[in-house]
Parts: C-alpha cells; structure tokens; sequence
C-alpha cells in the first residue's frame, strides 16, 4: 500500500511580492524568513487582456505561476488548493448587495472557487479537469492526497496549485494568516522521492493546538521543504499524525526541481 | 451627443477593466460585443448594471432589444438619450 502514498515533484513555480526569480525562493527556502510584504500584483502578461482583467491579486498570483515557463504546463488535471479564495470579492458582492441591491454579475461568475483554474484553461482552451479545494487546516495534505488519487486514476502527472492571501479587515479576528499574497505549483509525478507517512501515535499535546495553527504557513512550508533539500520531515498538521517524508537522496536526484533544467 | 459618447466609452472602459483601452481606441461605430472590442455575455451584463446605476434605465431583457442598443457605442448614447433618467 505504501507505493500509492509515493511521488516525486519534478518541476515548480512560485510567485509572491518582491520575490523575482527561483534563486530567491532557494534563498527564503534556506533562511527560514516569512515572506516580505509587499503590494506589487502579477504581471501575468502570457494571459491575453481581455481574460486577464477579471482576475484580482489572489488569482493574477496563481495564474502567473500556471504560465511559468519552468513549470511548462501541458494540460495536466490540476488540483487547486486555497483556504479562501479570492474571498475580497465574494464580500464586496455581499456588501454592494446589502447597500444597493444590485451586484455585478462579472464580480459574480469570478467569485467561485474554480474561477480562476477555469479562466486559465478557457485562455488555453483546455479541458483539463481541475479540482478545487478550501479548508481551514490540512489543506496541503489535503491537495497532495487528491492528486495522489489522480496518479493512481492513470494520470502521468497532476499539478497542484497552493495560493492564499490575507483576509480583509472585516474579518477580524479569524485573520490568522500571513499577510503577503502568493501562490506556488508543483507537478506531481509517479516517483520514490517522497512518501505520506501516516503516525498513528500522534503527539497528543500538538494535537490540541491545531484548531491554532497556521494553515497559509502550512502550504508555504511545503514549498520551503521541497526547495530546501537539508529536511527530511515535514508535518502536515499540527498534531503531527501526517508527515511527508523526503526520501533519502543520492546527490543531484532533485535536479529536477531547478526550474533551469528542462525536461525533453 | 458626441461628450455622451465619450462618457460612455469611459464608462465601458472603467466597468469592463479594459487595461490598456482608451477612449479613443474604442470605434464609436463598431460592434461592442463578438467582434470589435471582444466583449462577452458576462460583459453585457455587466454593462446593464453599470447603466442602470449611471443613468437609471432598465434594458429590456428580451435578447434582441439589448443587442440592438449594444451595436455600437453610438447606437448605445442614442438610447441613453431617449430614456435616461438621471
């Protein structure tokens, strides 16, 4: 049974303010540093106009990781994975629609979860199938066991999209997210790189604490994992029950994961 | 009628968010939806809600109506004209 819960990532992308190339998210991935802050939006300019401008920061994030060059998209099933959203939009629709009555039917169509995948495959008039998740906690582990369930279906590759920003004032106290927009991808293949380890013994004490932990971490710390070939385990909640193992490696075996190196 | 018309061009720009389209590269002549500026269905939608709140008149929602006063941006300010009430 262990063969099904094995993987490997070949290629990634990654987008956030301030963060220009794969270097630099090497760099954040080996300091350990939260993301800079910051308010600059995806250019996104592989996107035509005229479908580009329905997308807002959150979406315009994902969608300049799916055009990425590195992460060389070929119509793989993809597994879209964000804890809200483009939540901005959905409460802008439900406070134009308690002051005015009326909302905009084109803020409306962008305000599901599966829009901004959808746009992107109407731009490439693809039919890939896209599965759009949203949970508070084990989003992560979460995406990557849908994708693993499409590997098994025959898939010979999934993409899994990760992106969140933070939540509007108006939420308050619920915000307990990172304050930076981003959004990564990575392409899931058939592989022994690495493995879901499931620990029936969790640690009692960290399982109380999750309703605490940070979700929008999590996701980046699967990034940070994957770029930072010196972890060996990272745990997918905060009770540790679930962890990703990284397999032992001889030297250049992640080559692949340079966003530099292609793949003929 | 010709401020009119480049109110509403404005209008489209704004409400659309057409990046790098300004008033005068939209053809006051041309077809706004389909061909000319590639507009959608979401778009005329959109464009009726817009409408509504700038000039307070209701399109009709009988297909052919809407689709003769979105032929063009001209075609558009004539019928603003005649039933606009703010």
């Amino acid at each position: 049974m262990t063969a099904l819960l094995e993987f490997s990532f070949r290629r990634w992308s990654a987008w956030a303010p301030a963060m220009t190339d794969a270097e630099d998210w090497q760099a954040w991935a080996r300091e350990g540093k939260p993301l800079g802050a910051g308010e600059e939006t995806a250019p996104v300019k592989a996107m035509p106009p005229l479908l580009r401008r329905r997308a807002h920061a959150l979406g315009r994030a994902a969608l300049e990781v799916l055009y990425a060059p590195t992460l060389a998209y070929a119509d793989q099933p993809m597994v879209f994975c964000s804890r809200h959203g483009e939540v901005s939009r959905s409460l802008a629709i439900q406070q134009a629609l308690a002051a005015e009555g009326r909302v905009s039917p084109q803020e409306f169509s962008m305000s599901v979860h599966n829009a901004v995948p959808g746009l992107f495959l109407i731009a490439r008039q693809s039919r890939a199938p896209v599965v759009a998740l949203a949970s508070e906690n084990r989003l992560a582990l979460s995406g990557m066991t849908e994708a693993l369930t499409q590997l098994a279906d025959g898939a010979s590759s999934v993409i899994l999209v990760f992106c969140d920003a933070s939540l509007p004032a108006l939420f308050g106290s619920f915000i307990n997210n990172e304050p930076t927009c981003f959004a990564f991808a990575l392409e899931m293949t058939a592989g022994k790189d690495y493995r879901l380890a499931y620990n029936e013994t969790p640690n009692e004490a960290a399982q109380a604490s999750e309703a605490s932990a940070l979700p929008a971490d999590s996701l980046l710390s699967l990034l940070r994992f994957v770029l930072d070939e010196s972890q060996h385990t990272l745990p997918l909640t905060a009770a540790a029950d679930w962890r990703l193992l990284r397999a032992p490696m001889q030297q250049g075996a992640l080559q692949g994961l340079t966003p530099e190196t292609s793949h003929a | 009628m010709s401020d009119l018309i480049d109110e509403i061009k404005t209008l489209i720009i704004e409400t659309l968010n057409l990046e790098d389209v300004t008033v005068a590269d939209i053809d006051t002549d041309a077809p706004l939806f389909g061909e000319g500026l590639g507009l959608d269905s979401i778009d005329a939608l959109e464009l009726g809600v817009a409408l509504h709140k700038r000039y307070g008149l209701t399109l009709s929602a009988e297909a052919e109506e809407a689709k003769e006063h979105f032929a063009s941006v001209r075609r558009l300010a004539e019928f603003v004209t005649e039933h606009r009430s703010r």
